[in-house]
């Protein structure tokens, strides 16, 4: 099953169900979520890729935090509680409010587990696991070029505090290769920008750049959908889940005819078409 | 590096500094615009390692300043949780912004943190990057609105991320000018 953890702009809560998409509302046992950025963007590109598969559906902890902590207090302490109830073979930690003293319980409960599952990080999740310095046990991090100068960045505890501000596009390599060295880096690191790469244990195996549309970058939550994309192919098994993810974004881009007023909500409807167009491409 | 052996081997201040901690980001930012108007030589910056419990904020201030500067705190009812004083040189905020047109929109990048409006109306058309949770809701607050009738996102947010998101509306709001 596919695990997705995270918080969502709701009353203070948890939430845990399965999600069912319609007219831009993600709804998980009863709060309805506007696939805005954020998890509910991240949950309903991922529940758009295990329909169109016929996956199963995945399932949703999340916390309704406005912003106080409480909700991510709440999803944590369910998953200390009841993760090996829920058959995770892929998990995804994602918007929360981090706190040091999470970090070491939840991956002590993942490596507990009789069969470890995969860990996606991404916002909060990916910062907690670097502050904890728990990022080599993590499968895969999907950092865009300024949050990997925060990787990269052996001190600076959140991107706020990168010290080397200058343009992070042209730095890529070296940055990846700072992230590694100080133990910063998940096994698979996904860059996102206007040309996506991806690495695995500081070799480049991938990059996507077409099709090339700068408007996405103005999209909130087009990083959220890659990592919920990422959850659902790597559960398909697939041989290169990342690349796929990263260009079923872009096609999803293309089909919605994206500009930079676009809403995430358009990419998430879209999806369904950018696969069909992807998969009669590559048949 | 472990961060213990940066406390002995890093960038070191010549002369220790003090450092006010508090429970949220938001009392941070209240306080230290406080005693910036009141001309104390304040800066925000990371907290010590061994003080932080996720991703939080702090101020530091002149020792030589000390006295005065609490008592303008308790004069204004905002005693710190908690004071500490360092000779480790602790990384202070990103302050660079940088600007990108397109297709009739302006976007303003502070680190991850992304705004763009319509350059001739100035409405917020989008927001993106950031991974606090109060970003979406911030967001969603500030989307569709004009530049210059919309919130200030510290007052909806009270995240790091908020704060860069503030850092990125102010350089736009400047950038812009009044309508």
């Amino acid at each position: 099953m596919i695990v997705l953890i995270g918080t969502v702009p709701y009353e203070t809560g948890l939430y845990i169900g399965t999600p069912e998409l319609s007219g831009g509302y993600l709804a998980v046992a009863g709060a309805r979520l506007p696939v805005g950025r954020g998890t509910a963007a991240m949950a309903a590109a991922c529940a758009q890729v295990c329909s169109f598969y016929g996956l199963p559906s995945p399932l949703c902890i999340l916390g309704g935090d406005v912003a106080d902590g409480k909700g991510t207090a709440m999803m944590f302490a369910e998953v200390e509680d009841g993760l090996e109830g829920y058959d995770a073979s892929v998990i995804v930690l994602h918007y929360l409010f981090p706190k040091l003293a999470y970090a070491a319980p939840f991956m002590d409960k993942l490596s507990r587990l009789p069969l470890k599952p995969q860990l996606i990080a991404d916002a909060g999740g990916m910062y907690l696991m670097k502050a904890a310095k728990k990022s080599r046990l993590v499968d895969v991090f999907t950092p865009d070029v300024a949050e990997l100068a925060f990787l990269a960045d052996e001190f600076a505890p959140h991107p706020l505090y990168v010290r080397d501000v200058s343009p992070a596009a042209t730095r890529v390599e070296s940055m990846v290769a700072e992230a590694y060295r100080h133990n910063n880096a998940a096994q698979t690191l996904v860059v996102k920008g206007p040309v996506d790469y991806v690495y695995r244990d500081t070799t480049r195996v991938g990059m996507c750049d077409r099709p090339n549309i700068p408007a996405m970058e103005a999209v909130g939550g087009t990083g959220d959908t890659i990592t919920g994309m990422i959850a659902a192919l790597r559960f398909r098994r697939e041989d290169s889940p990342e690349l796929k993810a990263l260009l079923l974004n872009r096609l999803a881009g293309e089909v919605v005819g994206c500009t930079p007023a676009t809403q995430i909500n358009e990419f998430v409807d879209a999806l369904p078409t950018a696969i069909d167009r992807y998969e009669k491409r590559t048949s | 590096m472990p961060a213990w052996l940066h406390r002995f081997l890093g960038p070191r201040y010549k002369e220790p500094k003090g450092i006010l901690l508090y429970d949220t980001v938001q009392e941070v930012i209240l306080v230290h615009k406080m005693l910036s108007e009141q001309r104390f030589a304040v800066r925000l910056v990371a907290p010590p390692p061994e003080f932080r419990v996720g991703c939080d904020l702090a101020i530091e201030f002149e020792l030589l300043e000390q006295e005065a500067l609490e008592t303008a705190l308790a004069q204004s009812g905002s005693r710190p949780v908690r004071t500490v004083s360092t000779k480790q040189m602790l990384p202070g905020i990103l302050s660079e912004v940088a600007f990108v047109q397109i297709d009739g929109v302006l976007m303003s990048k502070a680190g991850n943190m992304k705004i763009t409006v319509n350059s001739k109306d100035h409405t917020i058309v989008n927001i993106s990057g950031g991974g606090c949770p109060d970003i979406p809701y911030v967001a969603m607050r500030l989307q569709g609105r004009r530049l210059e009738e919309a919130p200030n996102p510290v007052d909806l947010g009270n995240s790091l991320c908020s704060f860069m998101l503030q850092i990125s509306f102010e350089a736009l709001k400047a950038r812009v000018g009044p309508r």
